[in-house]
């Protein structure tokens, strides 16, 4: 077969392609780079040119292997920087559009319209929100909309656009039903991932920075626990374990990553020892661009999916398989009795008694001092709690920059912060009085979205730390719990409010106090975690948990007749769709009515029509019927025969004539007149 | 290898014979109609399969959506796809006899009286095994196509196979199918022009022939009957916007004659004078008949005899080259 070409001007498939391609590529703003952008958009601008028909033929191919080579080898540059992921996405673009700019033939709109489809299926990669969804659907119609038009290029664009709707409104159910029942497989290979912006907490805490994150309302995660919510004061979200104290940061030890890197280099992975009671939920975290998760205590994966997804380091912190790109989902299974002592205590002891070389001297002084008071571990432990609560320390978001030595400005001078800088001094004198010390950051807290669900926000994250005890292992220990007790038991809204300040100092802070726009947001923030939980979250496990809850216990039998009988309902849904058209389309209007009438008509007269034709029975009739039927079985007829042999515009007025007439014929047939008829007649 | 091609082809010919047989109407249904996934379908199945192993690779439900939901709609189309082109209702109306090198042209009346819907998209009509035709939408023609046979020898050919194919609405799925619509083109030989040898009645074989100047007197108009030929119609008429109509001339003569094939080698050419001289007499409304071989025509005149005559010519085989 040859290729056809297409027509170049006033061709609208190609013209409604080039335009959707252009608003998904702009929709991918983020992990495309700007000259690629731009080129798409050259692409669209030609495409435009050409239907207008400002120009007669498209860009030579010559020219456009040069464009070609020119961009090649500049993706090529920048792909060092790219990584795997965004130079392919970045590569499909630009191939795209130097394509768009070609295309003369059906073939390259085929597989224009192609990659277009799988440019769509990239960008939920990228952004998985409900809008985005909308979004790509829209776009996704309107993809479909310029393919038909090439296959039925003189239909109407309203009547494509309605056969589209109810062609992709049939083709919905089948696609949940499969959705539902098709299990979902593992990862097949470990795909590659993209760089970007990140958001959320940080790899480093400098305490004496000023707070930012916690002004955020974003969402961090989305919990549903499958039992009660775990007490207020006990949701104590782990994500990162910082080991190395610069005497300003804390940041994660070069020497814990080394060990990770060991532990996968050799396949192996952590897995602690659970005892204890234990409950189950399951994390729809946002995207963070990094890869660390939250859990509770001591948290293990729950399912074979999230088994795949999670590696466990020694530390007790998750690490996905690779950085969220976008929302996902996992389950864990959390053991709060469960001691922290199964790692190699003296590896993690060596670890955490790092100190800097110098700096905060009075600090170090007060701790010797401290330390000779009470040479016992939870002694001095409470002890330096006890300090924070004799010295009156005050919990602020607004604290004073401490940029020279800054534990002895925290401690002895200024004594007011928030959770990172009792953390971090806290860690820091344990240290110097011998006892293994770590920072933990992650996120306390949570607001209540429904009786089991806690959706945690950017501004609850939180710093705490875990020392080591013996033979306990690290034990948590949380010096802001002591200086405000409300911000662990009541959230930071309320730890504010004590303390005189508030969250957050946009202009619209005024605005989110109307109860309308409080209801507004909390609506939107239960579609935003039931579209997460239900669409994104849905997993194997839920899966499993369906077809239980459908089949009662799963048997091979049972799941055998279960998925032949998703099989023909789903033909069932076939046969409703297509079946009674094949039918139903032979017996029109007006033929109905004139079967109506003979059925009145023999009913009263009590003559059957037979083999005669209309006129025949019409003129056998008469003498039997009132005139008033007469007149009304003339018009039934006279219009039967218009719309049978000679239809025309007026088609509609003639069978609303008709309906009429029917009417005038049952109601003068049924009076008096024709009930005498009939009885004449029968007589 | 053209051995073994030209066996299948024989074969999956005998087979539709059997399956579809030739009719002058058909109405499609589905032992008459094949469907089959395009190239593009396939295309669009690697591109769901490729979906898939991304929204697995991802662990990304909205992709695996997205991929089911393209599958569903493919499923769908391969009925949409179906009932669209089995509501075609295809007719073929008479083919009319050209002379060799003309196109014949085949049309199908593709509506069924009474159902005013029409099929939708592009079809492309081609015959058998041939790979150029005509794309259209029915729409375009108020349901019909015209299919054009090039013609380069005289004879009786009985017309191929129509190979009809639809792939509304997406492009998934082809719909197609292959009527034979049961019709003979007669390929009359392409007049040469020459001399009028025409045998009079009553005079002695070959002592005299008639010359018959070209100059004919204007008689009538009347309307144009396709298939005519394109000389006679009247131009001006239909430059000024009417319909197509055709000079009628008469020739106030009533002699009776015989057209008789001469005895040569080149019975090609000779055919084709004859039918240029039964073209001529005919216009001239001179009563002739022909003589072919065994074959002898009575001497008539009228559009009728005329086609007679020149069925004759194009069916004419010597009586030794037949074996």
């Amino acid at each position: 077969m040859t290729a056809p070409r297409l027509p170049i001007a006033g061709h609208r498939a190609s013209l409604i392609l080039a335009m959707l391609f252009f608003i998904v590529s702009l929709s991918l703003y983020s992990p495309l780079q700007i000259w690629v952008l731009i080129l798409s958009g050259c692409a669209a601008l030609v495409r435009v040119a050409l239907y207008l028909g400002w120009y007669n033929h498209a860009p030579s191919s010559r020219t456009v292997n040069l464009l070609a080579l020119l961009c090649g080898v500049t993706l090529a540059w920048f792909s060092l920087d790219l990584g795997l992921l965004l130079s392919m996405i970045n590569l499909l673009v630009m191939a795209c559009s130097l394509k768009l700019m070609l295309m003369t033939r059906k073939k390259d709109f085929l597989q224009m319209f192609a990659s277009s489809l799988f440019l769509i299926g990239c960008g939920f990669i990228f952004s998985q929100s409900m809008s985005a969804t909308a979004f790509y659907l829209a776009m996704q119609v309107g993809l479909l909309v310029a393919l038909a038009s090439l296959f039925s290029p003189g239909m109407p664009l309203l009547r494509q656009l309605r056969k589209l709707g109810v062609m992709s409104l049939q083709a919905l159910p089948i696609a949940i039903v499969l959705f539902l029942i098709l299990p979902q497989l593992p990862p097949l290979w470990k795909m590659p991932t993209a760089k970007s912006a990140t958001t959320g907490l940080s790899d480093t805490v400098t305490p004496g920075d000023i707070a930012s994150l916690s002004q955020s309302d974003e969402l961090a995660f989305n919990a549903t626990f499958e039992s009660a919510l775990p007490a207020a004061q006990d949701r104590y979200w782990r994500a990162i374990t910082m080991e190395h104290f610069d005497g300003k940061s804390w940041s994660v030890s070069d020497t814990r990553r080394e060990i990770r890197a060991q532990y996968k280099l050799f396949g192996q992975e952590f897995t602690p020892q659970t005892t204890g009671p234990f409950y189950d939920y399951q994390v729809i975290a946002e995207a963070t661009g990094k890869s660390w998760l939250y859990g509770i205590d001591v948290a293990v994966a729950h399912t074979q999916a999230s088994r795949d997804y999670i590696w466990q380091s020694s530390d007790y912190q998750l690490i996905a398989s690779q950085p969220l790109m976008s929302k996902r989902a996992y389950r864990l299974r959390s053991f709060p009795r469960t001691p922290l002592n199964q790692t190699l205590l003296n590896m993690d002891t060596r670890l955490n008694l790092q100190l800097p070389g110098s700096g905060n001297p009075a600090t170090r002084e007060w701790a010797a001092e401290l330390r000779k008071q009470y040479p016992d571990d939870r002694a001095f432990i409470r002890q330096v709690m006890n300090f924070f609560v004799e010295q009156e320390f005050r919990y602020t978001l607004n604290p004073d920059p401490m940029p020279l030595n800054p534990v002895d400005t925290f401690l002895f001078d200024r004594q007011a912060g928030f959770c990172t800088h009792y953390a971090s001094a806290m860690a820091y004198v344990l240290r110097l009085a011998g006892i293994p010390a770590r920072l933990v950051t992650g996120y306390h807290g949570g607001e209540e979205l429904k009786d089991n669900v806690l959706s945690v926000r950017q501004y609850d994250a939180h710093a705490w730390i875990e020392a080591m005890l013996g033979e306990q292992g690290w034990v948590r220990f949380d010096p802001t719990s002591i200086v405000s007790p409300a911000r662990v038991s009541f959230g930071l809204q309320q730890a504010l409010e004590e303390s005189g300040e508030s969250l957050s100092e946009s202009p619209f802070s005024g605005l989110y106090s109307l109860p309308m726009m409080d209801s507004l947001r909390l609506f939107m923030a239960n579609a935003d975690y039931l579209w997460s939980r239900w669409v994104l979250g849905f997993d194997a496990a839920s899966r499993e948990n369906l077809l239980e809850r459908i089949l009662g216990e799963i048997t091979l039998w049972r799941l055998t007749v279960f998925f032949l009988s998703v099989v023909a309902g789903i033909a069932l849904i076939l046969a409703l769709y297509f079946l009674p058209r094949w039918q139903a389309n032979d017996t029109t209007t007006h033929r109905k009515l004139v079967n109506r009438a003979e059925k009145v008509l023999v009913r009263h007269t009590g003559m059957a029509r037979n083999a005669r034709s209309l006129r025949e029975y019409e003129k056998a009739l008469a003498p039997h019927m009132p005139n008033e039927a007469t007149v009304a079985l003339h018009q039934i007829i006279s219009g039967f025969e218009t719309l049978e042999y000679a239809p025309g515009r007026r088609a509609h007025s003639v069978s609303d004539e008709m309906k009429t007439a029917l009417k005038t014929l049952r109601r003068s047939l049924s009076g008096k007149d024709g009930a005498a008829a009939s009885k004449a007649r029968r007589g | 290898m053209t051995a073994l091609s030209r066996a299948l082809q024989r074969r999956t010919l005998k087979w539709l014979e059997k399956r579809i047989p030739a009719s002058q109407r058909f109405a499609l249904d589905l032992k008459s109609v094949f469907i089959f996934p395009s190239l593009f379908g396939w295309g669009f199945i690697v591109v769901c399969g490729s979906l898939f192993i991304l929204g697995t690779n991802y662990q990304n439900n909205l992709m695996l959506l997205l991929c089911y939901f393209l599958l569903s709609l493919m499923l769908i189309t391969l009925f949409v796809s179906y009932q669209n082109f089995a509501k075609l209702h295809v007719r073929a109306l008479p083919v009319t006899p050209v002379y060799a090198g003309n196109h014949a042209s085949l049309t199908l009346q593709c509506q069924q009286p009474g159902k005013p819907k029409l099929s939708d998209g592009l079809f492309t009509v081609t015959w058998w095994q041939q790979a150029d035709g005509i794309t259209c939408e029915l729409a375009e023609h108020n349901g019909h196509l015209t299919l054009p046979y090039f013609t380069t020898n005289r004879g009786l050919y009985p017309l191929p196979r129509v190979t009809l194919s639809n792939e509304y609405p997406l492009g998934l799925f082809r719909c197609w199918t292959h009527l034979d619509f049961n019709q003979t083109l007669v390929v009359y030989p392409t007049p040469i022009p020459c001399k009028i040898a025409f045998q009079e009645e009553g005079h002695d074989e070959g002592s005299n022939t008639t010359e018959q100047a070209g100059h004919d007197d204007f008689f009538a108009l009347r309307s144009y009957i396709p298939g005519e030929p394109v000389h006679r119609v009247a131009w001006k008429h239909v430059a000024k916007g009417g319909d197509w109509v055709s000079k009628e001339f008469s020739q106030q003569q009533a002699k009776m004659g015989y057209l008789s094939l001469p005895a040569t080698d080149d019975l090609e050419t000779a055919l084709s004078k004859l039918a240029f001289q039964v073209i001529t007499l005919s216009e001239q409304r001179i009563a002739f008949g022909l003589k072919l071989g065994r074959q002898t025509i009575e001497p008539d005149s009228g559009d009728n005899h005329k086609h007679r005559c020149l069925t004759a010519l194009a069916r004419y085989a010597p009586v030794g080259a037949i074996a």
